[in-house]
């Protein structure tokens, strides 16, 4: 699991920040015993879901929410996480990739938490991007390429066609990179030579995840 | 379809008048509205780092920083040849408001998409 911080200031860690840490530790271990621990028991949890807004008032309520939505994936996996703070108020974010009864799909939620004089939770706001089919996600069909540092006068071109040659027509190559050029540089590639660029994600990291499938 | 002008710049400290014309240059044409970039590469990749533009300053030409800031407010926009950044150890945390690392492929698709490209040697 990848965990950045990322305060504004250079001020020590604070309780708060460190509750929020916590609770997204535990999150994204499915440790849920753990992370209702870390909750005051009234706990006032308002979510902002695709349905609609969502309330619960107790901290068993809330972490069965949490439960309801990650206990089950299988795979599970952390695409991206992070925890900070905002003046007093705990920030963590992250995005989970999962596989369950309705196929791979992802979901990135937004928290904001106050943690009351126990160092415990007392409130959550949360929004939530709703679970996200993958549509060309199934494991068989999707090819990992690190292009690592690769730029683009050290053979990227050649080393990304030569993957994208080794898989199948619409199968997908998800390349990784952390060469600021290859950056910009891997979409225009791919679309020239005739792939569909599916999705570009910046984890946080410092790295650039580009999903292309082969088009020809 | 691309309508963007791409204005090719070689030269930084060295040269501060083949430093600054492609400036001058792409700044007329996003006063005017244009879409236009200024592609740095060679010694010029330094002018989109921070300090890079400090005391560029031909005689009978703007000075370079205060340049750099009009066309980029302007809504002009510079990249860099990655090739020329790597090789020179300049970073994406080095790099001022306005300037971007790209690779050939970049600017050649925009090339192929019919944008137009000035040369200053």
């Amino acid at each position: 699991m990848s965990t950045e911080t990322n305060d504004i200031g250079s001020t020590p860690p604070t309780e708060t920040r460190k509750v929020g840490a916590a609770f997204l530790d535990a999150l994204a271990a499915r440790r849920f015993t753990a992370a209702r621990s870390l909750l005051a028991d009234h706990v006032r949890f308002r979510m902002l879901l695709p349905s609609g807004l969502k309330t619960e008032a107790d901290a068993d309520a809330t972490i069965g929410r949490f439960i309801g939505w990650f206990a089950d994936g299988d795979p599970f996996e952390v695409e991206a996480s992070s925890a900070g703070e905002v003046e007093g108020r705990a920030a963590v974010t992250y995005r989970f990739r999962l596989h369950d009864a309705d196929g791979w799909q992802v979901i990135e939620q937004h928290l904001m938490l106050d943690v009351d004089a126990d160092g415990r939770v007392k409130a959550i706001d949360l929004l939530c991007s709703g679970f996200r089919s993958i549509a060309m996600c199934e494991p068989d069909r999707v090819h990992r390429f690190d292009a690592g540092n690769l730029g683009c006068a050290d053979g990227l071109a050649g080393e990304f066609r030569r993957h994208m040659q080794q898989i199948p027509v619409g199968h997908v190559l998800v390349v990784s990179t952390r060469d600021p050029a290859a950056k910009e540089d891997l979409p225009p590639l791919a679309r020239m030579m005739g792939h569909v660029v599916r999705s570009i994600e910046a984890p946080g990291d410092g790295r650039l995840l580009m999903s292309v499938e082969r088009g020809r | 379809m691309s309508d963007k002008l791409i204005f090719n710049c070689t030269h930084g400290k060295e040269d501060p008048e083949r430093a600054t014309l492609p400036f001058v240059a792409a700044n007329i044409a996003a006063a005017a509205g244009q879409e236009a970039i200024v592609l740095c590469t060679i010694e010029a990749v330094w002018l989109g780092t921070e300090s890079g533009t400090d005391g560029i300053a031909q005689p009978g030409l703007p000075v370079l920083g205060d340049l750099y800031r009009e066309f980029i407010d302007n809504g002009g926009n510079v990249w860099l040849c990655g090739a020329c950044t790597k090789p020179r150890g300049i970073t994406e945390e080095q790099l001022v408001k306005g300037s971007t690392i790209v690779g050939a492929a970049k600017v050649v698709e925009e090339v192929i998409s019919g944008a137009k490209t000035v040369a200053f040697a």
